[in-house]
């Protein structure tokens, strides 16, 4: 089997296969196409491990990541996404009344 | 703060506005010409066109035209009319990109990065034309700060310097380009540019309309209404400083941020430094997350003490706008650093929806006529100051 997240955080591959997004816009979509319980599986799951995720992926610099590391940064930063929903909204998205996510446009040309 | 400008030390004002402004189709259609025809625009970064033959297309519909911004070989950046002098069609086809010259695709038509014409296929053809004599029509174009201003009127009444005035000098030092743009949002809003930009120029709303998101660390028990840190007038423009709660209780996500961004990111207070721009929190307030600062009319440049944002509120129509956002901030160290920056752009994001939520409601609601007048605090005196200067430039002031 490929390794595709670095080995201290294999279990993390189901949550990666749907999360590992690379950029801004993707990681958004996929956040508005989630159900709540997705979003919520995924910021129960990462927010214990991010200080040791982060402290690991700190020891190297980006220009020397492999993909594994990659991915695994895609997955924190789509947990970011995750977080924002539990902790200010408690739903998928926003409460209704919020100017509607389909027509704020994210911009494609920044982001990691 | 005290209820002074911290500019002039007059007290604040509040007061009533008309509803007209906002509403009317007439309204707008002068303040097509005499505000946006008049006022220095900012279109963008200088860093967005590092090379000579770096060019860019902006749309600029408030004035029915288009401005091709480009680079030339003497490194100045110019600014034009995107369009071909021999029939009028448009010149500049793509966004962006890189040219020794533009060739209209009509007849073919070639101008040099200096807006020169240099082919003119069958010449001979127009023997009352002067090649040398052609260049295409230009705008004037100055930069601040690294900031790419235009004017439309042919004749500007202010250089770019004086239309600045005394924010001219308050960003002095700021690391402006050594940041990056890390985020752009865009959005066209069904509602008049004013009310938009109106929602972005007072913090009165944040306990109420924020009180999901950033109300909390901006507002708190020291200051339940979120009044803010100071707020100075200069001249067309002025700048408020938001007030920070330094008692604010990062959530599990904003407390994962705090700790690994490598500078203080949104929303945490900003610690004020003796070497930050004279104009940024001129106060040097503790308390203190950012700045708004509007510069008039439509532009709104928000630095904390290590990112900032924009804003752009262009007029689509009376009651169309599109609102456009960008943060930039230092390349992120690492990945800890990357991922606080990603909270900043993703609360952020859900904030300005926030932001957003109210004001095609409003407008709606202001054509119903219902209203001829609405009211301001003294914390909202930008509104009011915004209004005026717009009233001055209508009434067609020299």
């Amino acid at each position: 089997m490929i390794q595709r997240l670095p080995s201290a955080y294999v279990d993390l591959e189901p949550l990666a296969a749907e999360w590992s997004l690379p950029t801004e816009p993707q990681r958004a979509q996929r956040h508005q196409m989630a159900r709540y319980a997705e979003l919520e599986l995924l910021y129960s799951t990462l927010l214990p491990r991010m200080p040791a995720l982060l402290d690991d992926l700190n020891q190297k610099t980006f220009d020397t990541y492999d993909d594994a590391d990659r991915r695994l940064l895609w997955l924190a930063l789509s947990f970011v996404e995750a977080a924002v929903a539990v902790e200010r909204f408690q739903c998928s998205d926003m409460p209704p009344g919020a100017f509607e996510a389909e027509r704020f446009h994210i911009g494609e040309k920044v982001g990691v | 703060m005290g209820n002074v400008d911290f500019a002039t030390g007059a007290p604040l004002r509040s007061g009533t506005v008309p509803v007209r402004p906002y509403i009317d189709a007439d309204y707008y259609e002068a303040e097509r010409k005499r505000v946006f025809g008049r006022c220095w625009l900012n279109l963008a970064r200088e860093e967005e066109l590092p090379a000579p033959g770096d060019y860019l297309v902006k749309d600029l519909e408030v004035l029915e035209t288009q401005v091709l911004l480009v680079r030339g070989d003497d490194q100045q950046i110019r600014a034009f009319h995107n369009v071909c002098l021999h029939r009028g069609n448009r010149l500049a086809r793509d966004r962006c990109g890189n040219a020794r010259g533009f060739m209209c695709n009509f007849h073919g038509w070639v101008y040099d990065t200096k807006g020169q014409l240099r082919e003119l296929p069958d010449e001979d053809q127009f023997p009352h034309l002067d090649p040398e004599k052609i260049a295409l029509k230009s705008l004037a174009c100055h930069i601040w700060n690294g900031f790419v201003f235009v004017n439309a009127d042919p004749e500007p009444q202010t250089s770019l310097a004086q239309f600045l005035g005394e924010m001219n000098g308050a960003f002095d030092g700021f690391p402006f380009a050594d940041m990056q743009l890390t985020a752009f949002y865009h959005a066209e809003v069904n509602a008049n540019w004013k009310l938009v930009g109106d929602a972005l120029q007072e913090a009165y709303h944040a306990p109420i309309l924020h009180r999901q998101t950033v109300a909390d660390a901006v507002a708190g028990p020291d200051n339940p209404h979120c009044h803010l840190a100071s707020m100075r007038l200069h001249g067309d423009h002025h700048g408020l400083s938001v007030h920070g709660n330094l008692h604010h209780q990062p959530t599990p996500i904003e407390q994962i941020a705090f700790d690994y961004s490598a500078s203080p990111i949104y929303p945490a207070p900003a610690a004020p430094s003796d070497s930050q721009a004279p104009g940024v929190n001129p106060r040097r307030e503790s308390a203190w997350i950012f700045d708004i600062n509007v510069l008039f009319p439509n532009f709104h440049l928000d630095p904390s003490g290590t990112w900032y944002g924009t804003y752009h509120l262009w007029p689509l129509a009376v009651d169309r706008t599109r609102w456009e956002f960008r943060i930039y901030m230092n390349p992120p160290k690492n990945a800890g650093d990357m991922v606080a920056q990603e909270y900043t752009k993703v609360f952020g994001r859900f904030v300005q929806r926030e932001d957003l939520s109210t004001v095609e409601a409003t407008h709606e609601m202001l054509r119903s006529g219902a209203l001829t007048e609405l009211h301001l605090s003294a914390q909202e005196m930008p509104l009011l100051h915004s209004l005026e200067v717009l009233e001055s430039y209508m009434q067609g002031r020299p």
